[in-house]
């Protein structure tokens, strides 16, 4: 009778080893790559001003973001990166959050115009401020974030279009910092994700942990929706974001590498963990599982989009790497993890707990974690030192604590999700925009 | 439990070894944690107390030299404060000298040079150009460029092949920003062979050199490489006289790349004047949009009743931005003393959306 549990525990007991050495290899080569970047810059690290550094539209969609819309959109002005445009789209605000902006920026009324590349709901109305000529405002009919984005897109006058949310903070040289990574390789780099920072320990280990890594092997799949930099031709060329997927920021990355990496095999993706705007995480569990269900959904829709890259090499680190990665420890895992937690308590009921065992494997697991947590923080600490000495305390004691309520809660979080996918309860099937084909090598960017 | 069951054996919880290996696995585990806990605090603690101690290191130096800094004649003082700078020091006072100096009118600068050659810092700097650490030589190479020492030009020709990036980028920044002409060869050389330094950096600190660097431009026309083509453009524009450059975009306006053709339209907006060239005309109908963006906005360089047809016709171009930015153009023209009247007449009868679109950003200074 206990025999198949027995099995799938193995599996488990396997596929736990699997993920953490895994998973610790990455925060290794985050690590090396960190320290090899403070040998390389030091302390005295300066940004140099590039007489052609290339134009910036910042866009960011609001719906209904009247209490905080004025300050947001003053914080996004006062980035110190020039040239910069500064693209507001209201997605069809009921709550004055249009009128607001009029007020605070003396908006005055431009035409809207025709021969916009991609498909949205209509622009109703467009604006530019006369106290501060960098900032539009288009004012359209609701049709959702991606639909504000590709509004956004399609009405940006420089060269990058850095995407975003009205409610971020940017630290005053984020966008500069983009810039840099863009100049490093102009002709071959095409995106860039910024840090979305909070005191959270699970942004912390995906930010630091994951992502450097994953830029240095040039398998990044996902850029932050709070802080992403593209080539607005391509973004153009590629047909935008998905109205229709719910993880829209990780299927346009998708998109470019599937479309790109064939006919421009050094196609990158990078990210540049300097680059800094501070978000605020969900204000509780209702809107923080919504968000996770949205966010798993959105990652099994992607994998199955963009299923044909799983694998092949002439997708790189992307198909080779970063595709089973997130197949194994992101979408099966809360399955298995899961399965664990019911085969325990079944073990239990029928007193079949070995528990030297038991405690053995639990101590293994938390110390595992811990040590993602702790490696994340010191890649932190070496690299940027923006945390205060009790925030990093803060953040390593609530890693620590995360393994008994946080990690099962959004395991079964996911395990809706999958359900909702699985069954199809969602928002409508994922689909991917068609853009135009790409023949031709992406105009480089001023350096 | 599981590999217990799978093992068949039930009682090896009782078997020393297994609870060795358990033990080992787990305390190392532990012990591999409270030391990245410690490390990450200790760290931060050491990062805590250099980062006021560099507060305070930047203060006094900030005294000192107010009191024995550039312009004092007596430099023995500063040189005995000096000679107590500590490792750590040393490049603070070199990036806090670097910062100071860098917008200064040439007259402070070679004032402070003269002043930073008596104290002897010009061979520290040089010295620090051989550390191990990257950053510390490409601070180092940095601050000689700022500084605009020219006897350190042979050890900066030198920086161009280490092994760091920001080291060799640094080294011909340097190199430009001091214009010697030992340097041009070299420069040269690295433009003409692009890899370990970006043609784009290269091309700004040969632009110092004026005329100088034009033949190098002129090779540059004829890379393989799309990037030097393109950053030569830029150079042409630059190093040569109007009219000589002006000979030279229009025939790279019939470029088969369509990033040299969009340069060279963008050159001509800077460098415009006179009638409308023939290769600008056949970039308004270019088939790639951007060299079609930037050959529209060039026009509003030219007073000529040329531009402003074209200008008119490309109100009508397929793509929005060449549009928006012929409408721009429009606007412009009518502040041209030849083609102006014409043009206030022409957009007078047009409701071109473009055009007012301009108006409006014209009222509000941004055209």
């Amino acid at each position: 009778m206990l025999t198949p549990l027995v099995i799938v525990s193995f599996v488990i007991f396997c596929f736990s080893i699997a993920y953490a050495v895994s998973t610790l290899s990455l925060i290794a080569l985050s690590l090396f790559h960190a320290l090899h970047e403070k040998a390389e810059r030091g302390e005295t690290y300066g940004l140099r001003n590039r007489p052609l550094r290339p134009g910036i539209s910042l866009l960011a969609p609001a719906y209904n973001e009247l209490p905080v819309i004025v300050t947001s959109v003053r914080s996004l002005l006062e980035s110190d990166y020039d040239p910069l445009e500064v693209v507001i789209v209201d997605d069809g605000s009921t709550d004055g959050t249009t009128e607001a902006l009029i007020d605070a920026f003396e908006l005055v009324q431009l035409p809207v115009g025709d021969r916009l590349r991609l498909e949205t709901e209509p622009i109703e109305r467009l604006y530019v401020s006369r106290s501060d000529p960098r900032l539009y405002m288009a004012r359209k009919r609701n049709g959702g974030r991606p639909d504000a984005l590709n509004a956004g897109i399609n009405l940006a006058r420089n060269d990058l279009v850095v995407m975003t949310d009205v409610d971020c903070l940017f630290e005053r040289d984020a966008l500069a910092r983009i810039v840099e990574v863009f100049s490093i390789d102009p002709e071959h780099i095409v995106a860039v994700g910024g840090t979305p920072a909070s005191q959270v320990a699970e942004y912390l280990r995906s930010f630091f942990g994951a992502r450097i890594a994953w830029s240095a092997l040039n398998g990044l799949i996902i850029l932050s929706g709070a802080f992403g930099a593209y080539r607005r031709d391509l973004l153009r060329a590629v047909g935008g974001l998905s109205t229709n997927t719910l993880g829209e920021d990780m299927e346009l990355t998708m998109r470019m590498h599937e479309q790109l990496r064939p006919t421009h095999p050094r196609t990158r993706v990078a990210f540049a963990p300097g680059a800094v705007c501070w978000t605020e995480v969900p204000p509780g569990l209702g809107s923080l599982h919504g968000q996770r269900v949205r966010w798993h959904i959105g990652l099994l829709d992607n994998l199955r989009l963009h299923s044909k890259m799983i694998g092949r090499r002439r997708f790189g680190a992307v198909g080779t790497l970063a595709l089973p990665y997130n197949i194994l420890f992101e979408a099966i895992a809360p399955i298995l993890q899961v399965l664990g937690y019911v085969i325990f308590l079944v073990l239990a009921l029928y007193g079949a707990i070995a528990w030297q065992y038991a405690v053995a494997f639990f101590a293994l697991v938390l110390l595992g974690g811990q040590l993602l947590t702790a490696g994340s923080l010191l890649i932190e600490d070496v690299a940027f030192g923006r945390y205060r000495a009790r925030d990093l305390a803060k953040v390593g004691s609530w890693g620590l604590l995360e393994i008994f309520w946080y990690q099962p809660l959004t395991a079964l979080w996911r395990i809706w999700a999958t359900l909702l996918f699985v069954t199809g309860r969602r928002p409508g099937w994922g689909r991917i925009p068609r853009g135009v084909a790409l023949t031709e090598a992406p105009e480089p960017l001023p350096r | 439990m599981t590999l217990l069951h799978l093992l068949g054996a039930t009682d090896l919880g009782k078997q020393a070894w297994f609870w060795s290996v358990t033990v080992i696995v787990v305390g190392s585990l532990f012990l591999l944690n409270v030391l990245l806990i410690v490390v990450v605090h200790a760290h931060h603690l050491r990062e805590d107390l250099l980062r006021r101690r560099a507060d305070s290191f930047r203060g006094r130096f900030e005294r000192l030299l107010a009191e024995q800094g550039p312009g004092t004649a007596d430099v023995s003082p500063f040189i005995a404060e000096a000679k107590q700078f500590s490792n750590f020091e040393r490049p603070l006072a070199a990036a806090m000298l670097a910062e100071r100096l860098r917008e200064a009118p040439l007259e402070d600068r070679e004032r402070a040079l003269e002043w930073i050659r008596r104290v002897g810092a010009i061979d520290v700097l040089l010295r620090s150009t051989r550390r191990w650490q990257p950053w510390r030589r490409e601070l180092a190479v940095r601050t000689l460029g700022i500084v605009g020492a020219r006897e350190a030009v042979p050890r900066l020709i030198e920086c161009l092949s280490d092994r760091s990036r920001h080291v060799r980028e640094a080294s011909v920044r340097a190199l430009g920003r001091i214009g010697d002409e030992r340097a041009v060869p070299a420069l040269g050389q690295l433009y003409a062979d692009p890899g370990s330094v970006a043609p784009g950096v290269v091309y700004e600190a040969l632009r110092a050199f004026g005329a100088d660097a034009a033949p190098m431009f002129d090779r540059g026309l004829h890379s393989a490489d799309e990037e030097v083509r393109v950053a030569s453009v830029f150079g042409i524009g630059s190093a040569l006289a109007r009219e000589a450059a002006a000979a030279r975009l229009d025939d790279l306006l019939a470029d088969e790349s369509p990033l040299v053709r969009a340069a060279a339209a963008r050159v001509l907006a800077r460098d415009g004047d006179g009638s409308v060239p023939e290769g600008l005309r056949h970039a308004t109908g270019d088939e790639e949009r951007s060299v079609r963006r930037a050959a529209v906005s060039a026009l509003a360089s030219y007073d000529d009743p040329e531009a402003l047809r074209l200008a008119l016709h490309a109100l009508d171009d397929p793509d929005r931005d060449t549009a928006v930015r012929a409408g721009e153009t429009l606007v412009r023209l009518t502040r041209q003393p030849l083609v102006g009247g014409e043009a206030q007449r022409a957009i007078a009868v047009t409701d071109a959306w473009p055009l007012e679109h301009a108006r409006v950003l014209a009222a509000l200074g941004k055209v």
